[in-house]
């Protein structure tokens, strides 16, 4: 009886045993798996690389708008600016628009009569900015949309190609930017463009206004 | 003018590509100072909106002049500073050093590009000009000019050498020696106007100087001799010319 018993408990001993290493005894016939780890740690450095930072500085502006050019009624304008912004206040800028003069007074009151020729009524200029941010600010659009904006002054040289001629200009104005994104900018801009034009054999100054829409873009 | 136009229109459309294609992984950098603030836009008006303490890992995501984007781990976004950012540690713990163009940067430029305005012969001048530096002391230059006078308006190209012998002063002197075509052409209001193209050779001496970041403020004087002599007139002319304006270099 007790040999039995003993038996009995070196079976249910031996069995658990069995059961307990069994296993271990599978895990040693895959001991290449054990090796090779369910979890691959990747071992990537994290390098800083300053030059990998997308750093755009660069604005490339589209606009449309008007220009009253003097003697000559107001026209349709379309313009292009590359602006570089220097510091976070100061911006430089070269621009190139195109327009069409209309008919002078001169022009209405006496049908038939032309003053400039066709081709000579093709308004291009450039021009050389510098910028400056006066205003940064936010824009508040809806109760939850704000955009940041900014109320600049801008001003310099340049050349408008009108009536057969290149004309010395200089313009001055102010306008105002609303970013829509990191790379998007919406823009309303006014500006005195003022040159000297000889058209009755004497020099005049004129004053042309643009107003413009426009739409940058950074890259 | 309306081919002109398309052709803007396809440049600026190719740029809004190249900006969306743009975007990549970010870098990565450890707060190692006490704290650093975020603004809401790249610029000392705009208000500041949080605060992020050290040991806080942030993303830089995009540079404009001396503010970066950032990100940080609860996808918080905002502009930070230069000079919060200079302490500051890499992932695998080294300090993060960001450079500002310094002087060294400016005597060792390979492009520059810039804009003049002047006075050539008495009429307002305006230049566009690229140079690019072989080592630090010459350099090639191809500039563009417009003169605008009462009577005439001059187209200037000109290509030549560029030497600049002290690169590593504050205030750099420079030499240039060029040739080109000047090309002159009388307001339509005179009688009978003839356009005239001539060649010319010049030589400049000016200066330039490192301002900040990528700016140059460069001043010279040219001087040209056109071969404007003929059969009937025997006489070049002699022109003076002084400029003064501002240059990115890279």
């Amino acid at each position: 009886m007790e040999s039995r018993l003993r038996t009995l408990l070196l079976a249910c001993f031996s069995s658990v045993l069995f059961a307990f290493n069994t296993p271990v005894s599978a895990s040693e016939e895959n001991i290449d798996q054990v090796i090779d780890p369910i979890i691959k740690p990747e071992i990537k450095r994290l390098n800083f690389d300053e030059s990998k930072i997308d750093s755009d500085n660069i604005e490339l502006i589209s606009s449309i708008g008007i220009l009253s050019i003097e003697d000559f009624s107001v026209n349709p304008l379309i313009s292009f600016q590359l602006t570089y912004r220097i510091t976070e206040g100061f911006f430089v800028g070269a621009e190139y628009g195109l327009s069409k003069a209309g008919d002078s007074s001169v022009e209405k009151l006496l049908p038939g009569t032309t003053l400039l020729s066709d081709n000579e009524k093709d308004l291009n200029y450039y021009l050389l900015n510098i910028g400056y941010d006066i205003f940064p600010g936010e824009t508040f659009v809806t109760r939850n949309t704000t955009f940041n904006s900014a109320f600049y002054i801008i001003g310099g040289l340049g050349n408008t190609q009108f009536a057969g001629a290149d004309n010395f200009t200089y313009n001055m104005g102010f306008g105002y930017r609303i970013i829509a994104s990191d790379y998007i900018t919406a823009y309303i801009d006014m500006r005195d463009q003022a040159f000297s034009i000889d058209l009755f054999g004497d020099d005049k100054l004129t004053h042309n206004l643009a107003i413009k829409f426009g739409i940058g873009f950074y890259f | 003018m309306l081919k002109k136009l398309i052709v803007i229109l396809s440049i600026h459309l190719l740029g809004i590509d190249i900006c969306i294609a743009s975007t990549d992984e970010f870098q990565l950098v450890i707060i190692d100072d006490p704290y650093i603030e975020m603004s809401t836009g790249p610029g000392s008006g705009y208000p500041v909106f949080h605060v992020m303490e050290r040991g806080e890992s942030v993303e830089i995501i995009l540079q404009r002049t001396d503010w970066y984007k950032v990100k940080n781990d609860k996808g918080l976004e905002g502009w930070v500073p230069l000079k919060q950012l200079s302490k500051t540690l890499s992932p695998s713990g080294e300090a993060v050093t960001f450079t500002t163009q310094l002087h060294d940067d400016f005597s060792q430029r390979n492009w520059e590009w810039g804009v003049l305005g002047g006075e050539f012969g008495g009429a307002p001048v305006f230049t566009a000009y690229g140079s690019y530096f072989f080592n630090k002391n010459f350099a090639t230059e191809a500039s563009f000019s417009q003169s605008i006078g009462n009577s005439s308006s001059s187209l200037i190209y000109k290509i030549g050498i560029l030497i600049q012998p002290f690169p590593e002063w504050n205030y750099s002197p420079f030499f240039h020696l060029g040739t080109g075509l000047i090309s002159v052409k009388p307001a339509s209001n005179l009688i009978q106007p003839v356009d005239q193209d001539n060649q010319f050779s010049n030589i400049t001496i000016g200066l330039r100087t490192h301002l900040t970041q990528r700016i140059i403020l460069r001043i010279e004087y040219n001087n040209y001799v056109i071969f404007s002599a003929t059969k009937d007139n025997d006489d070049n002319e002699d022109i003076s010319e002084w400029k003064a304006g501002f240059a990115l270099f890279f």
